[in-house]
């Protein structure tokens, strides 16, 4: 038994891993992808070729594909460099070591020493507008006129114990930012413009006083060689990915740019709990008893009237069915005077409505019997479905079982009918069932997706409809995997519970 | 003798029945799988001839008298459904949807049972680590969750443009191509049931006595043999790919816009619903009319195609 859950855990991790890479590779490899919205703009709002290379290096989707993976499967923040994705363009910062000194890493061929430098990305253009009055620049570039300068990198208010490089082209104070010409002034009251081009790169200083930025816009960086905290704190972005092994997500693309796909996620998951639980709970209590009475009685009234409504249920399109709920009880309700339900949502917008239901049972908007009220309609469609299929089973299983042995032997032995089939049939023919059940597992997480939409209610199964949609792929890559795991969690419960109520079961 | 006689005259007067002939005889005792086909012919004949039947053009904007667009008309005679937001005649556009959908469905199913039923052949006929490698991979593709994959795969793929086909057609390639993908499982596992059982009969041990090779082993002997169970399957399944394609259309990753599809139609009718209602009853019941004839039908022959269950 260990050594079979031994094997199939190793199997289902094998299984989890390979359908990543393969959706990891398929949803990236796409044409189209989440930047293919903002390509197809208006030819005055397309953005430049360098600010999609931006866009691209903000997304992290600039990289070879394995990387991306690998930066998704287990992170980017042990590679050592500090990357932080917190938004557009490339800033620079000296990385430190111990001593307040820039690390320098020794060519082993040229004995060349290279500086080390911390990276930082973001979201913002890096608009020189944001440089702040009054700080010393140095600036290297070229010169293009009488003090005037194109800036190929600023270094923002250097160490003061720093020699001044040679290779500057200028330096001076921010005097004042219009545009993209920034005018600074020198010790001597010598004014000069430099304009500042999309490919300018920026160095923050590791000193202190740089003012605090507006959430998103604009980060001071200085001192931040290992706080990410700071920089979240700062930014309002999420940065480093720390991989979905560690259950980090990443953070989403288009539906939230920004926010953590777990927040979404949870965001949603309260909602799909609710619906998927209720379906399940109430298919279940209405189903089983009935798969048993059609199976007992089979050839009965009854069971015509079980199969026939199982076969219907099965061949209905779900949403179909949802479409002419809606229009039944809320469009139809609504028409004839009579209490009509909400065709979507999770709770009241604004104060219900005379007419309807809640106004009838005077419900107050987003109380608990105001989301019941919400599910009613989603679940009644989820559970026609559940009902179809689970109804059949539990009726095929009871016939299987009355046909044994040993309930001929229970009849012969005398025992009343009620007995027979309660003690002996019933457990038997429960065991089927099981599987189905715990195969919910994935389903009660990942919700309806064809029922979220049609009711246009807030659930994880929409919200990936939606990722889906925006080609929000780190959303939909989570969904995906979350299911994948469930799947496959679902399926070794499955046969381990198999072998817990049926003995007869044993593992090779 | 007169019971010799008697014996001799009746075997004189009885045909053979050919197998046919059988299954045909046991088929028409299911009445719902009947008028099922019967239902079936017509639906597939409005649909295959919708270019002679369907009075406008499903793509037209229909005008008034005064020359104004005939928008979200109500039924009449000369529209029997109606028209929709932009003067489409529903009832033509719905004959169109169901030659796409039927189409999908048709070749799909085709396509995943035969590929399917030539996998699991072979995996049953041979054995050993091929059949290992082919169950796998068949689990491991029976592991991933169905409906948001395919949502996935259509929604990276809707964009692309296959060459040498008209535009309009790529999409409901490349949805019956998923489909395909993600179908030949449930196939390719009954037919290395099948296969398995058949591999040590005797006729098998025959065929090859007489020096057919295993691939004609396969083709002539062991394919034809598992066939009842394949048609049964294949009859089933088409109602599940129709239910599949118009879901995915539904939410508006299958075939897209303009080229109507059962699924598509319900979900461009879907916003005009409070205005609107009938026109998305019927797509929808087009869907479960079709689906629950070929279940009826499947379930019918399943009876009757099985050859223990004689008379």
């Amino acid at each position: 038994m260990t050594n079979y859950l031994i094997r199939r855990f190793f199997q289902m991790i094998i299984v989890v891993l390979l359908s990543t890479v393969a959706i990891y590779v398929l949803l990236n490899i796409a044409p189209g992808g989440p930047l293919s919205g903002i390509k197809l703009g208006s030819l005055k709002n397309r953005p430049s070729e360098a600010d999609m290379a931006r866009l691209e290096a903000y997304l992290g989707i600039n990289k070879p594909i394995f990387l991306r993976y690998l930066t998704w499967l287990i992170g980017d923040d042990w590679l050592g460099a500090d990357w932080v994705y917190v938004g557009l363009g490339n800033y620079r910062y000296p990385k430190l070591g111990s001593d307040g000194q820039q690390l320098v890493t020794n060519d082993p061929n040229t004995g060349e020493q290279e500086p080390q430098w911390n990276y930082a990305r973001f979201w913002t253009d890096p608009s020189p507008a944001l440089l702040p009055t009054g700080y010393t620049l140095w600036i290297w570039g070229e010169k293009t006129g009488t003090r005037e300068f194109t800036a190929d990198h600023i270094q923002v208010k250097p160490p003061i114990t720093e020699a001044r490089p040679k290779d500057l082209v200028a330096f001076g104070k921010v005097v004042s930012v219009v545009a993209d010409m920034v005018t600074i002034e020198d010790a001597g009251g010598v004014k000069s413009t430099v304009t500042v081009g999309q490919s300018t790169t920026y160095t923050f200083p590791t000193g202190e006083g740089l003012p605090r930025p507006e959430n998103g816009t604009w980060l001071n960086i200085s001192g931040l060689t290992s706080s990410y905290g700071l920089l979240k704190q700062y930014s309002g972005f999420h940065n480093t990915n720390r991989g979905i092994l560690r259950l980090d997500f990443g953070w989403s693309w288009k539906l939230a740019v920004g926010q953590p796909v777990v927040d979404l996620i949870k965001s949603r998951l309260g909602n799909t709990l609710i619906l998927m639980i209720t379906a399940t709970v109430v298919s279940l209590i209405i189903a089983i008893p009935i798969g048993i009475y059609s199976g007992v009685h089979q050839y009965s009234g009854t069971d015509y009237a079980v199969t026939t409504f199982a076969f219907f249920g099965s061949a209905m399109p779900v949403f179909w069915f949802g479409l002419m709920l809606i229009l039944l009880f809320s469009y139809g309700f609504k028409q004839w005077g009579l209490p009509y339900m909400p065709s979507g949502g999770t709770v009241l917008v604004r104060e219900a409505q005379p007419g309807t239901l809640e106004a009838l049972l005077n419900i107050s908007k987003g109380s608990f019997i105001d989301r019941l009220v919400h599910i009613i309609l989603p679940s009644i469609m989820l559970s026609l479905l559940y009902l179809a299929g689970w109804s059949r089973y539990m009726r095929s299983s009871m016939l299987e079982v009355l046909r044994q042995d040993y309930v001929r032997t229970a009849r012969a032995k005398g025992l009343i009918e009620r007995v027979v089939i309660i003690k002996h049939a019933l457990r038997n023919a429960l065991i089927p069932i099981i599987t189905i059940v715990v195969f919910q597992l994935p389903g009660i997480f990942g919700g309806a997706i064809l029922t979220e939409t049609v009711f246009s209610y807030p659930g994880v199964g929409r919200l990936y409809f939606e990722a889906l949609s925006a080609s929000d792929w780190p959303v939909a890559m989570a969904y995906l995997f979350i299911q994948a795991v469930l799947v496959v969690i679902a399926t070794l419960l499955g046969d381990v519970l198999y072998t817990v109520v049926d003995p007869r079961i044993r593992f090779k | 003798m007169a019971v010799a006689e008697l014996d001799r005259e009746t075997l004189a007067s009885l045909k053979e029945e050919s197998y046919l002939t059988i299954v045909w005889h046991r088929f028409r005792r299911h009445k719902l799988a009947v008028i099922s086909s019967v239902v079936l012919v017509i639906i597939i004949l409005a649909c295959a001839l919708a270019p002679v039947i369907a009075p406008y053009d499903p793509t037209q904007s229909l005008k008034d008298a005064s020359g104004s667009i005939l928008k979200n008309a109500p039924p009449s005679l000369q529209n029997i459904m109606g028209t929709d937001a932009i003067g489409r005649d529903v009832f033509s556009r719905l004959l169109y949807a169901g030659r796409i959908s039927l189409m999908v469905a048709f070749v799909v199913t085709l396509c995943a049972e035969t590929f399917g039923a030539i996998v699991g052949a072979v995996s049953g006929y041979f054995g050993g680590y091929l059949d290992d490698l082919i169950q796998r991979i068949i689990e491991f593709m029976l592991t991933l969750p169905l409906l948001p994959l395919l949502l996935a795969f259509s929604a990276l793929l809707r964009g692309i443009q296959i060459p040498f086909l008209p535009p309009e057609w790529s999409s409901a390639v490349i949805i019956a191509g998923i489909l395909i993908v993600f179908g030949w499982m449930g196939p390719a596992r009954l037919m290395r049931g099948m296969v398995l059982s058949l591999r040590n009969q005797d006729f098998t041990e025959a065929a090859r006595a007489m020096g057919l090779g295993n691939f004609g082993i396969i083709l002539r002997h062991m394919i034809p043999n598992a066939m009842a169970p394949i048609i049964v399957s294949a009859t089933l399944d088409l109602g599940g790919v129709i239910i599949l394609e118009s879901a995915l259309s539904f939410l508006g990753f299958g075939i897209q816009p303009p080229v109507p599809t059962w699924g598509n139609m319900l979900a461009e009718y879907q916003s005009d619903m409070w205005t609107q209602p009938a026109k998305v009853f019927y797509p929808g019941l087009a869907i479960f009319v079709v689906n629950l004839a070929f279940n009826y039908m499947g379930d019918a022959l399943r009876d009757a195609l099985d050859p223990r269950l004689k008379r």
